[in-house]
């Protein structure tokens, strides 16, 4: 199996992004590579389910730091799901709280894109 | 692992390939030193960081270089050393301000703050014949995860 593997699909206006694995500086370019892909394709509206995510290390984290604001300022967001153990600790301690919303599954997460 | 053994010694590739092979190494030893699976996995993640550092800032990414890990356990700690022959970082940052990277739109800086978080002692020591090593080290007991604000 893979170190990383990373889904896409789509529910209503929001693609779901699903890695599986887990992300760290080799694996992460995989996983920059896809959202890179959205946003330069005007999907902006992300939510990034961490359902299957065994581990998650700087590089991950620093691939949403670098695109955040990119998709907000196309309109849209990214947010995240679903996160649990040490991929939720390591969210929390490195602050990611205050610079992404962050909803308890993934429905939710979909959801709140409804007002945007 | 008891705290009165010879330290564990591990070379590895200074490569982006040989990352999950540490942290599974680290993951293992963190728990036979007798810490929980999550405290096992914060520390593992820890050493990729201290790891990938020396990968990508001392050898910038050079092929054929190697790093020695070396895991001393004490009665109060562990302690894992991180030995490359690589260049020195000239400063480590305080803090961060991920606000102001996400604005900047960077995607890194984020490794030393998330070492910090996870254990409770890192430094960064000048060895003599050109050696240098990452110094991590996790108490045995103690509360973790320092409120984020702290560091800003």
């Amino acid at each position: 199996m893979p170190d990383l593997q990373v889904a896409t699909r789509r529910a209503a206006e929001v693609v779901v992004v699903e890695p599986q694995g887990f992300i760290n500086a080799h694996t992460v370019a995989e996983f920059e590579g896809v959202l890179n892909a959205l946003v330069e394709a005007g999907d902006v509206r992300i939510v990034i389910s961490g359902a299957h995510l065994s581990y998650v290390a700087s590089a991950g984290f620093g691939a949403i730091m670098g695109l955040i604001e990119e998709a907000r300022a196309g309109g849209g967001d990214i947010r995240v799901a679903a996160l649990t153990g040490t991929v939720a600790h390591i969210f929390r301690v490195l602050g990611f709280d205050r610079l992404c919303r962050t909803f308890e599954t993934e429905e939710e997460a979909v959801r709140s894109f409804g007002g945007h | 692992m008891g705290s009165d053994r010879a330290p564990l010694e591990i070379d590895v590739p200074a490569t982006c390939e040989c990352l999950s092979l540490v942290h599974e190494a680290t993951r293992r030893a963190a728990i036979a030193e007798g810490f929980d699976p999550s405290a096992a996995d914060e520390i593992a993640v820890a050493v990729g960081e201290a790891m990938t550092n020396v990968i990508e800032h001392a050898y910038r990414g050079e092929p054929g270089h190697a790093v020695r890990l070396r895991f001393r356990p004490a009665p109060e700690a562990l302690r894992i050393e991180i030995e490359h022959r690589g260049a020195a970082p000239e400063n480590l940052p305080a803090g961060v301000d991920l606000g102001r990277l996400a604005r900047e739109r960077r995607r890194g800086g984020l490794g030393v703050h998330l070492m910090r978080r996870l254990m409770d002692h890192v430094v960064h020591e000048e060895l003599a014949a050109g050696a240098c090593c990452w110094v991590l080290e996790r108490n045995r007991a103690g509360s973790r995860s320092p409120d984020p604000g702290s560091e800003s």
